[in-house]
């Protein structure tokens, strides 16, 4: 009972922040390139209940900031009109999925007025919703490399411990060599093949086919393992024995076997990608502006000045740890699951 | 003994086969490090050509590999467009300095893992309990986000130098003065790595002793009245060691890969920062030199693991 | 839809063994270089309708030769003729009717069936394998096939997991026969089944052999169900037949030393059992 508890809470937390992260146009306040460029580096809003006057709001609310000319470029509250925060407000226009079209968002300041619950970044534009957005590009990024390098490594880890001979001899040669080196090493040397500055509609496609080709060795290996044991099964062999063809035992008997390992190695990875792509935006050899992901927003964060004076910079950074700790979560229960079920 | 020969061999060619990919990827890179005199437009189109002449950027892959595998086996890593140098003597320094930092950083976390788990293995409850649970949770925070934690700390505590791995006045100090310097740069960057490596580890020393602790030929051990001091050290350990030893060639690839992305935001002079710079820059001798540098480090700790192995197992011994 | 390689020719042998050798050599790691030899100039002749048991301990080279005869392994020399026809030089179509009319049910039936099927499906899939649509026609045969081997309809849905040894052993005869084979092949189907459950089986198998032209080929290391299945009984000794005679002149006229030493081991042992009792 205690073991399904962390299984559906880990699942419960994922489901939320893909959820967030799928639907960015609704639950961010505002759209990610929407620059204030009198508000640059702004600190995060602070939410109200109290006003000034000593009077208790039932609605939260929040001041409007000006320059601070006193303490040289900071910002300090207009005390004069609160502006409260709603829930389902109008704002800025944005598309769900490729195909409709909304302006409702989860919650927003009334009016013109500006709510930013991370701070903005250089540009005045929201870190929150930058986050929300950066977070849709990351996680696709990771999701769809972690399909590629599941793909590709099954389809050869089947072939080749299947048919056994050469081509398993070649697989694990290749194998041995992709894992010879650190992944990071491999991935920037991977990435130098590519153009410094790739167009940003194909960026995080391409980077996903990059991370998916270097993550392939992995699973390979694994699923090649897997064939090796599961084809000398009897029933295997007993199917083999009514005339059934290679393509039929693997689709009917040897691939299903391999479907929880699968799911197991998935939630591993979808991290690991994430990560990865975070980390070569960062050092901006991923996606770049203006489309903004994890990697890149913390990108700025290599001036000292900015580590020091703008801590919220740091929130796409603190994010990564219920993301990680959803999956490893979910992945440890998966992995126990294998492991005690018989077969 | 024969077999770790044979390993040693397997590495070399390995290594050769890494220097094949690692090759073919940066030379097919649109583009070369001319590319980048083209931006100044005082600089003409003979220069430009001259200028890869030079380089043997112009020639077909295989003879420019073929013609640095030769160098190399003469000892010439290639040249460096970028430092205007040549590649053996930059690596030298920086493939140094990152095995510093990484020695150090296994060195010590290990030092905190392994104690940590026989004390969590050999108690279920408690204050052990917490600590091993509160490592194992720490698993969840990514390298980014503790380097840039803790030079974020750094600078605004003032406690630790803010980079780099000496000062400026390194040279004129003392002996002492000297090492000092050195510990506290070091501080930060080998905390973000051991925390990094922390989690898995320690669980993994938990598991590996409390296997031990509970393998039959303990138990009758401690049915012969053997002191719980002596059944843990003489008896436990080394049993558990086994699975360590090869938990530790596993984890070095994460190692090096993690200490590049540390040495680049904390500014450590490694060979982190100069394969980045060199893949900006198209500085493909020093690309390639770099990965090698990184490979050798992971052969040889997976060949000093397998020493281990061998020296710890008798039974491997026997075969 | 269902053909024969050739014209049944009564007179022909349906299995006929020519000089089979099977030999471990360099590939087997245990062997460190020598070539230890399995199956040694094996000389058998199987005739359609009249069965044959296969007798041998452990080690002696059964399972070997079982899974020579099907294909699963290649034999180092030798020949093997199925319906007359050597079986290393069938393809494709004669490939496929040669996979439909010689079965092997293994010992293990929990390991031959795939846990992740419904029993109905195991049995409906040797007919699918071949090309045909799984129709409610298809369904009424798998039922009726179940049934004839005494497999409640209800158990259809279930799991191979969910059933006992004598019930999965039955199906794994229910799915054999689905391809109407001209030989089954038990390579110690039965053993390691109670007593009460073998004896159940024999029966069914005897009534099977009424209804269809199927012959049975058994192997195993029980003297007394080698005899009670088959009128011809050829023992296996370290690779080597060492007797071939009639089931009634096993136990009579045993020629070579060791089926006398198993005969009498086997009479010794239901001594015991009746002095045990008695």
């Amino acid at each position: 009972m205690k073991r399904n508890l962390k299984f559906w809470a880990a699942s419960a937390l994922l489901a939320g922040i893909h959820l967030l992260l799928i639907f960015p146009g609704f639950f961010a306040p505002y759209d990610y390139s929407a620059q204030n460029r009198e508000f640059s580096y702004a600190p995060p809003s602070r939410l109200h209940f109290v006003d000034r006057a000593g009077k208790t709001h039932f609605r939260p609310f929040t001041y409007a900031l000006v320059r601070d000319d006193q303490n040289s470029g900071g910002y300090v509250e207009a005390s004069n009109k609160p502006i409260p925060i709603r829930f389902f407000v109008r704002g800025s226009s944005y598309s769900i999925l490729g195909i409709f079209r909304s302006s409702l968002h989860s919650f927003g300041a009334d009016t013109s007025a500006k709510f930013w619950l991370m701070g903005t970044d250089q540009f005045g534009r929201d870190e929150f919703s930058r986050v929300l957005y950066g977070g849709r590009i990351s996680i696709l990024a990771g999701l769809i490399a972690t399909l590629l390098s599941l793909i590709l490594g099954t389809i050869l880890g089947a072939l080749a411990g299947f048919y056994s001979g050469w081509s398993d001899v070649l697989l694990m040669r290749g194998v041995e060599l992709f894992l010879a080196l650190p992944w990071l090493y491999l991935l920037l040397t991977v990435r130098a093949s590519l153009p410094l500055h790739i167009s940003t509609i194909d960026t995080f496609l391409l980077l996903a086919a990059v991370l998916g080709l270097v993550g392939w060795a992995r699973p390979a290996r694994l699923v090649r393992g897997m064939v090796l044991s599961v084809k000398e099964r009897n029933y295997v062999q007993s199917a083999r024995g009514f005339g059934a063809s290679d393509v039929y035992l693997l689709r009917r008997h040897i691939l299903p076997q391999l479907s929880s390992v699968l799911l197991t190695q998935a939630a591993l990875l979808v991290p690991q990608f994430v990560l990865a792509e975070v980390t070569l935006s960062f050092l901006g050899l991923g996606v770049s502006e203006p489309v903004p992901s994890w990697g890149n927003l913390l990108a700025c964060l290599q001036q000292y000045y900015v580590l020091t004076s703008y801590w919220w910079m740091l929130f796409p950074a603190l994010v990564l740890v219920p993301f990680f700790a959803g999956y490893q979560m979910l992945a440890a229960e998966l992995a126990r699951r294998n492991s005690a079920a018989t077969f | 003994m024969k077999y770790l020969g044979l390993r040693l061999l397997h590495s070399a060619l390995l290594l050769w086969g890494v220097s094949l990919l690692a090759f073919l990827f940066v030379a097919a890179a649109p583009g070369d490090f001319a590319d980048a005199l083209r931006l100044n437009p005082q600089v003409s189109g003979t220069t430009i050509a001259a200028t890869r002449a030079r380089y043997g950027l112009d020639k077909s892959f295989p003879i420019r590999y073929a013609r640095w595998i030769g160098n190399v086996a003469r000892g010439d890593l290639g040249y460096s467009f970028a430092y205007d140098a040549p590649v053996a003597s930059l690596i030298w320094t920086r493939a140094r300095n990152t095995l510093f930092l990484t020695i150090i950083a296994t060195l010590v976390a290990w030092l905190i893992a392994v104690p940590l788990g026989v004390w969590s293995a050999s108690r279920h409850h408690g204050a052990a309990n917490i600590v091993s649970t509160g490592v194992s949770s720490l698993i969840a925070v990514p390298d980014i986000l503790l380097a840039l934690g803790f030079l974020y700390l750094a600078v605004q505590t003032g406690w630790f130098p803010t980079g780099g791995m000496v000062s400026v006045a390194f040279d004129q100090f003392g002996y002492w003065a000297k090492l000092r310097d050195l510990i506290a740069h070091l501080t930060l960057p080998t905390m973000t790595l051991v925390i990094g490596m922390l989690p898995v580890l320690a669980q993994h020393a938990r598991a590996a002793v409390a296997e031990a602790l509970d393998a039959p030929f303990i138990r009758s051990a401690r049915a012969h009245g053997i002191p719980q001091r002596r059944l843990l050290f003489s008896y436990a350990l080394p049993f558990a060691a086994n699975p360590l030893i090869s938990l530790f060639g596993l984890s070095l690839a994460a190692l090096l890969s993690g200490s590049l992305l540390v040495e680049v935001i904390m500014s450590w002079p490694g060979l982190g920062p100069l394969i980045l710079g060199a893949v900006e820059s198209r500085d493909i001798y020093v690309v390639v030199a770099s990965v090698l540098a990184s490979t050798i480090f992971l052969l040889a700790g997976n060949w000093v693991s397998d020493l281990l192995l061998y020296a710890n197992d008798p039974r491997i011994r026997a075969e | 839809m269902i053909g024969r390689l050739a014209d049944i020719d009564r007179s022909a042998p349906l299995l006929e063994i020519r000089n089979l050798n099977y030999e471990y050599g360099p590939r087997s790691s245990t062997s460190k270089g020598k070539s230890v030899a399995a199956l040694r100039g094996i000389d058998l002749e199987i005739r359609a309708g009249s069965n044959l048991s296969l007798v041998g301990e452990s080690g002696s080279g059964k399972s070997t030769f079982a899974r020579c005869i099907t294909r699963i392994e290649r034999p180092t020399s030798g020949e093997i003729y199925f319906e007359g026809r050597n079986i290393w030089q069938l393809e494709f179509e004669e490939l496929k009717l040669f996979r439909n009319h010689i079965q092997l049910i293994f010992q293990d039936s929990a390991t031959s069936l795939n846990p992740r099927f419904t029993n109905e499906e195991i049995v409906a899939e040797p007919r699918i394998v071949h090309g045909e649509k799984n129709c409610p026609q298809l369904r009424e045969l798998v039922i009726a096939q179940m049934e004839r081997l005494g497999l409640s309809a209800e158990l259809a849905r279930r799991r191979p997991l969910e059933l006992s040894g004598g019930q999965r052993q039955r199906l794994a005869i229910a799915r054999a026969l689905m391809l109407e084979p001209a030989l089954l092949i038990f390579d110690e189907a039965l053993s390691g089944l109670d007593l009460l459950v073998q004896e159940r089986i024999l029966n069914l198998l005897r009534t099977l052999q009424t209804e269809s032209l199927v012959t049975y080929l058994f192997i195993t290391h029980n003297l007394t169900l080698a005899q009670a299945v088959a009128n011809e009984i050829v023992v296996l000794h370290e690779g080597t037949i060492v007797e071939s005679v009639s089931s009634m002149d096993l136990f009579t006229f045993p020629r070579h030393d060791y089926t006398r030493r198993l005969v009498e081991s086997a009479q010794l042992l239901r001594l015991a059992v009746t002095n045990a009792k008695g």
